[in-house]
């Protein structure tokens, strides 16, 4: 499953999982929507997300575009390695310092339990 | 199949045309540059698209072959006509495999690597480069620290084709140092965001040892599908620039401050004035605006035509009604309905049109096959592929079109020594030509062959029982004998055309589609055969007609004129222009008592170039006719093709001239 979105009394919460690509998008672009229709407050989780190609980059970057067109609140809750990773490739580092993205939560993965740097 | 295998199917029907077009063209000028680019664009697309879509034999074959192209094109390899056959079956073999879908046997699997075998010159090596003069043809020139700015525009579905912008990245990386930026991207909203589309653009600087025609190979298959310039900014630059001072490369590049740019790389102040703009270098601008396409299937456009002649059948029982009724009102609106009926009558029909040009290239490879197995050295010309015809005309024309072909392959064109010998060029010619004539379609195939021998045609003629020989016929008619059943020219029966399946079957295709074939032929010059074609098989103009209380259609476009009948009597024969016309009467035809009707017409039409004529009782006039198949009891009632339903509700037969008149002539041409 590429994603999957979860209700609570807080809003919705879309959550992008494991290694994305092209033949993903038009699911997720379809739990998206759906999610901006739902009148409710909305947070874009991609911290479960393995790797993210450039058409769930764009993806993203509609979601916030229409979101903010239409004064719907959609905040990017978590991410990690994958969205950083797919933004430097494609030449979109700095959307990291847009406060969209800075305010959101880095997952912080520890690869090395034994050397002590775990959680 | 899912959604994206099925959309892979699709397009790599498309793919593999244009793969094939390309080999073809290869084959005649191996050294077109741009066909080896296309030829390889092409399988680097069916390859990635392949793999997306999970068709992972046909991702390792497409790879392999990809190699190959690749060795052609660094001069590695040459292409020989030894590789472009192989490479032709090569794309045979990936039509199979995608016809297998995701999985492919073991005997598929098999056949991919014994071809692969013959690829990678395991069959006598053909294709390798023997010397290395080609290999030194492409020795690179070596730079020095050169700086280029690039910016790329691809199209947005360039991911859905199994193109990554992340290798394109990567594909630079391996020449310089470089620094990337996607411009301020404006994305479109979500709803107007197709999934799988990227709308994304960047400006890349590029520090390097670096021939400019390895960045032209890095963005190989972007240049095709979008836009790319690509720029020198100056010799020396500053590679080190590049980390030092990444935060202001990347603001410049974002604005596209090319000074900034080189103050920063060239240690050059930046108020000095600005040199002359260096010419960009424009790889494709001209598709910045790409048209738009949608895929439909047939079936649906099939439904949209069928609800059109539903359609118009209501507004043509609509205008009926407000004409009896005598309200001018109800007639205004039933006017307006008219226009706008046909407007969209013709606009469906347009969607179902198609460049027949997406037929001939079909035969091209057929040429290029069977002249190579006939031992004899054949060109096609093709001219007017642009012509439109319906999609369900090309379909069905197709199989006719490959027996003329084959004709012309196998019987009309000579072997070379033939040719040589009568003082012709040793390559023979055949010309496939497409044009619109008025509502029809004219499609001739035409070669410099031996044509025709009327004296051998009328003598196996009479052997064969089709004539008597007191039969006084002209030249042309003689010509025209084979395509009677059963006929056939050949000394032998060949492999190629003489399969049993006679020229009668081309022509009853033809009229199948209510169209007509000719043939011309001059011994020793060569042969013509014309065939003209309606435009659409669906909704037709007709010409209706009356007798007693029956209605029939003749289609329009066979009819010449209407004249009166010369006098009462049974003559046959009427004279129109200094040309005796022959006429019958459709009562007679139908088995009807005759009439006592003032002024029955003639209704003449042209059938096989010759006039015939059609007595009716009254001639109603010009009427949009929509084709309706007959049920299962009346398909073979002979000399009616079809039915519609008129503007009271009245059901109308559609006949057809061509078979009422060899049925009508019949016994006199045998007896005469």
């Amino acid at each position: 499953m590429a994603s999957r979105v979860e209700s609570g009394p807080t809003g919705v919460r879309v959550i992008f999982e494991g290694a994305l690509g092209v033949s993903d998008a038009p699911v997720l672009a379809e739990h998206l929507a759906d999610a901006l229709a739902s009148d409710q407050p909305v947070s874009l989780d991609l911290g479960e997300a393995a790797s993210l190609d450039a058409s769930v980059i764009q993806l993203v970057l509609s979601a916030r575009a229409s979101a903010e067109k239409s004064g719907l609140p959609l905040r990017l809750g978590f991410y990690g390695y994958a969205l950083e990773g797919a933004l430097h490739q494609l030449g979109l580092a700095r959307l990291l310092d847009d406060p969209w993205f800075a305010e959101a939560e880095k997952v912080q993965y520890f690869l090395f339990a034994d050397d002590g740097e775990a959680a | 199949m899912d959604a994206l295998q099925q959309a892979f199917v699709t397009e790599a029907a498309d793919v593999l045309e244009a793969l094939e077009e390309a080999l073809l063209a290869l084959d005649e000028n191996p050294d077109d540059r741009d066909r080896v680019d296309a030829a390889f664009r092409a399988l680097h697309t069916l390859k990635g698209s392949g793999a997306m879509a999970g068709f992972t034999e046909v991702e390792r074959f497409a790879h392999q072959l990809e190699s190959a192209f690749d060795a052609v094109r660094s001069g590695e390899r040459v292409l020989d006509p030894g590789l472009v056959s192989v490479a032709l079956s090569s794309i045979d073999h990936l039509g199979a495999l995608i016809d297998a879908g995701p999985t492919a046997a073991e005997a598929l699997v098999a056949a991919s690597d014994g071809l692969l075998a013959q690829l990678s010159g395991g069959s006598g090596g053909a294709g390798k480069s023997s010397s290395g003069a080609k290999k030194a043809a492409v020795t690179r020139e070596i730079w020095g620290q050169t700086a280029f700015l690039i910016a790329v525009s691809p199209e947005p579905d360039l991911l859905l084709d199994g193109m990554d912008p992340f290798e394109l990245v990567y594909g630079l990386t391996k020449l310089g140092s470089l620094r990337l930026v996607a411009l301020d991207p404006e994305p479109p909203l979500l709803d107007d965001l197709v999934p799988g589309h990227v709308h994304l653009s960047w400006r890349v600087l590029l520090v390097g040892e670096i021939d400019p025609r390895q960045i032209d190979d890095a963005l190989f298959f972007v240049a095709d599908r979008g836009v790319v310039t690509v720029q020198k900014l100056g010799d020396d630059a500053r590679e080190d620039a590049l980390s030092e001072q990444a935060e202001a490369i990347e603001e410049a590049l974002v604005a596209g401050d090319e000074r900034q740019l080189k103050a920063i790389l060239f240690d050059t102040p930046t108020h000095v004035k600005l040199p002359p703009k260096p010419e960009a270098k424009e790889v494709k601008a001209e598709e910045t605006k790409k048209e738009d396409m949608v895929k439909v299937s047939v079936s649906k456009l099939d439904v949209l035509v069928d609800l059109v002649g539903e359609m118009v059948i209501a507004q043509a029982r609509l205008a009926e009604l407000a004409k009896r009724r005598d309200d001018p009102e109800l007639e205004s609106v039933a006017e307006d309905l008219e226009r706008m009926c046909t407007g969209l009558r013709d606009s469906t029909m347009d969607l179902r049109m198609l460049p027949i040009g997406t037929t001939f290239s079909r035969f091209k490879r057929l040429v290029r096959d069977i002249s190579h197995q006939l031992g004899k050295k054949i060109q096609l010309i093709t001219e007017g592929e642009d012509t439109e015809l319906d999609k369900t005309v090309i379909d069905k024309l197709g199989d006719p079109m490959v027996h003329l072909i084959r004709n012309s392959l196998d019987h009309g064109i000579e072997t070379p020594e033939v040719r040589a010998a009568a003082g012709k060029p040793e390559s023979g010619t055949i010309w496939l030509s497409a044009r619109h004539s008025e509502t029809n379609v004219v499609i001739e195939v035409r070669d410099d062959g031996k044509g025709l021998d009327a004296g051998k045609i009328r003598a196996k003629a009479i052997e064969r029982g089709l004539i008597d020989p007191s039969t006084k016929l002209s030249e042309t008619e003689v010509q025209n004998l084979i395509f009677e059943p059963g006929f056939s020219t050949a000394q032998s029966v060949s492999a190629l055309s003489g399969r049993g399946v006679g020229m009668d079957a081309v022509r009853t295709a033809v009229r199948a589609l209510r169209g007509d074939i000719r043939l011309t032929s001059t011994v020793g010059e060569g042969t013509t055969l014309r065939i003209e074609l309606p435009l659409t098989l669906a909704i037709i103009e007709g010409l209706l007609v009356q007798l007693d209380r029956s209605r029939f259609v003749l289609p329009l476009g066979q009819v010449e004129e209407c004249i009166e009948v010369p006098g009462p009597g049974p003559r046959r024969y009427t004279e129109l222009r200094g040309e005796l016309v022959p006429y019958f009467s459709l009562r007679e035809w139908f088995g009807a008592e005759d009439s006592n009707v003032e002024n029955p017409q003639i209704v003449v039409t042209h059938i096989d170039g010759r006039r015939f004529g059609f007595v009716v009782d009254h001639v109603i006039g010009q009427q949009q006719t929509v084709i309706k198949s007959l049920g299962r009891a009346y398909r073979g009632v002979e000399g009616v093709s079809g039915a519609t339903i008129l503007g009271d509700g009245e059901v109308a037969l559609i006949l057809d001239p061509a078979k009422i008149a060899a049925a009508m002539s019949e016994p006199r041409a045998r007896a005469a």
